[in-house]
Parts: C-alpha cells; structure tokens; sequence
C-alpha cells in the first residue's frame, strides 16, 4: 500500500468525485459542476435508465520544453459523478453547457408533474 | 460460538487475493480523501480555501496556473509586491438563485488569498494574464538581470 502511495501518480489517473451544487429555476433542475480546465473532448453527459452520469477528464497542459516544474498542486484526474434521476424528471430533454470551468447541467420536469396553476373565480 | 458462515480457506493463495483487495480499498480510501479536499475540510471551523496552484520556470519566464473556477475576470485580483505574487478575489454565489430553491450545495463561496514567492526579480508591468476554462495562467518575464548569463571561457 505504502509503495503504491509514494510511487509515481503521474501516469495513474485518479477519479475525483466534482463538487456541485443542485438547484431549481424556473421549473427546471440544475446541477452546477466545479470542474476547471477539462478537455471538452472528454465532457460526457448521459442519461442511463434511471442514473445521470456526469464525466470529463482534465486537459494534460501544454508546457513549453524551456519550462521546469517547480511546483505542482492541480492533479491530472477525473471527475465523474452518479445521480439518481426522480421519476419525474424528463429523460428526453437535458441540456449542458460548460464555461469558466463550470458545467451546467439542465433537467426538465415531465409536463405531467409541473404545477398546474388554477383559476379562481370570483364573483 | 457465533454462527459464522463457513468458508473454505484451503492454499495461502487466499489469503494473498484477500490482501490484495484489502490494499485495493485502502488505496481508494486514499486517493479520494487526498484529492478531494486538499486544504482542509470544508466545515464551518476549518472553511478555507483557495486554489490549487502550478509554478513552472524556464530562462526567460515564470509561468502559474491556478484553477479557479466559476469566476469572472473582475472577481480576481492579482498583484505583485515585493517579490511575491497575491491571488485575491471572492467566489460568489450566484444571485438569482434563492436559498430555499437549493436542494445540494458543495461549492465553496467565500473569500480566498494566496501569496506566491518569486524567486527572481520581474517585469510587474509585463505580465501576460489569461483566463479560460476556470483556469488562470499567468506568464511573468524575468528581469534581464535576473536572467541567468553565460560565461564565455577563453581556452589558451
């Protein structure tokens, strides 16, 4: 175990579970997702039967040759995530957008469970 | 005597595959209490944060990367005194959404300062800043002075 701590992570990838925040606006479910500076090839948003799953992978940096390392704390990883999807959330309609190193992701609700206002009458 | 239920442990080759997974769960236990929270825990007493940080060197200049996510360019500050570079701004939470309308919320707000020594002398007034991706790169020339100089040996 110990060997495996002090040996050489670089060429190891570690999974990272992102922070995020979860929210409603507007009717809609979004999950706001700290993960900066990935390579949006990587990006990976689906729906799989019940589970949303959320992954992407940080971009390697390119480094001039002139450049020496003196210093290093931003880990190569990659960040992945499971969310169970309640039933009434639409699998159909899901949009992301990543920017500043934020991906947002936007659920809708199925018509069937949004609020449905009713009009009273007054005399 | 509990009731255990029996398993064959016949060659030492079991208990080998069973270290193995043993060592396998340490290590996950590692890697994801190492990665994740880097400066501390996130509770109400050790709530600190600020970002993670690359420094690389070459002859002509200091690069830093710093991962700063979510922000925009005015909610950064960065200055150079005496030597040492400051990272300084406030994460903020966005406005529109109401409390009551978060159902998870692990994002740090807040606050965040970092001082960075330079180990040479530099140009203040010649820093390349850019921001993309929530990260932050900063090119910084060395002083010419601060640069190192090759000495020409004459062979007689």
């Amino acid at each position: 175990m110990l060997d495996n701590l002090i040996k050489n992570k670089k060429d190891e990838i570690v999974t990272v579970p992102p922070s995020i925040n979860i929210y409603s606006e507007n009717e809609n479910i979004v999950l706001a997702v700290e993960i900066p500076g990935v390579d949006k090839d990587t990006l990976d948003v689906h729906i799989d039967g019940d589970n949303l799953h959320i992954g992407a992978r940080k971009k390697r940096d390119e480094i001039g040759k002139e450049y020496c390392e003196r210093h290093k704390e931003r880990k190569f990883v990659e960040y992945k995530r499971e969310f169970e999807l309640n039933p009434e959330i639409d699998r159909e309609t899901i949009k992301a957008n990543y920017e500043h190193g934020i991906l947002k992701v936007t659920l809708q609700k199925k018509e069937a469970a949004l609020p449905k206002k009713i009009a009273i009458k007054y005399d | 005597m509990s009731l255990i239920p029996y398993r064959k442990q016949s060659t030492w080759l079991d208990s080998f595959a069973e270290m193995e997974n043993i060592q396998k769960q340490m290590n996950q236990l590692f890697d994801f209490s190492l990665s994740r929270n880097l400066f501390g825990d996130n509770t109400l007493l050790g709530g600190e944060w600020a970002p993670a940080v690359d420094i690389y060197d070459s002859k002509d200049n200091i690069l830093i990367k710093a991962d700063l996510p979510g922000l925009t360019k005015d909610e950064v500050e960065v200055t150079i005194q005496n030597n040492n570079l400051i990272l300084k701004g406030e994460k903020k939470k966005e406005k529109e959404i109401k409390e009551e309308n978060y159902y998870r919320a692990e994002r740090f707000y807040g606050s965040f300062y970092r001082t960075i020594p330079l180990s040479t002398a530099v140009e203040t007034d010649k820093v390349d800043a850019s921001y993309k991706d929530g990260v932050l790169t900063l090119k910084i020339p060395k002083k010419e002075e601060a640069k190192p100089k090759q000495i020409t040996i004459d062979v007689k």
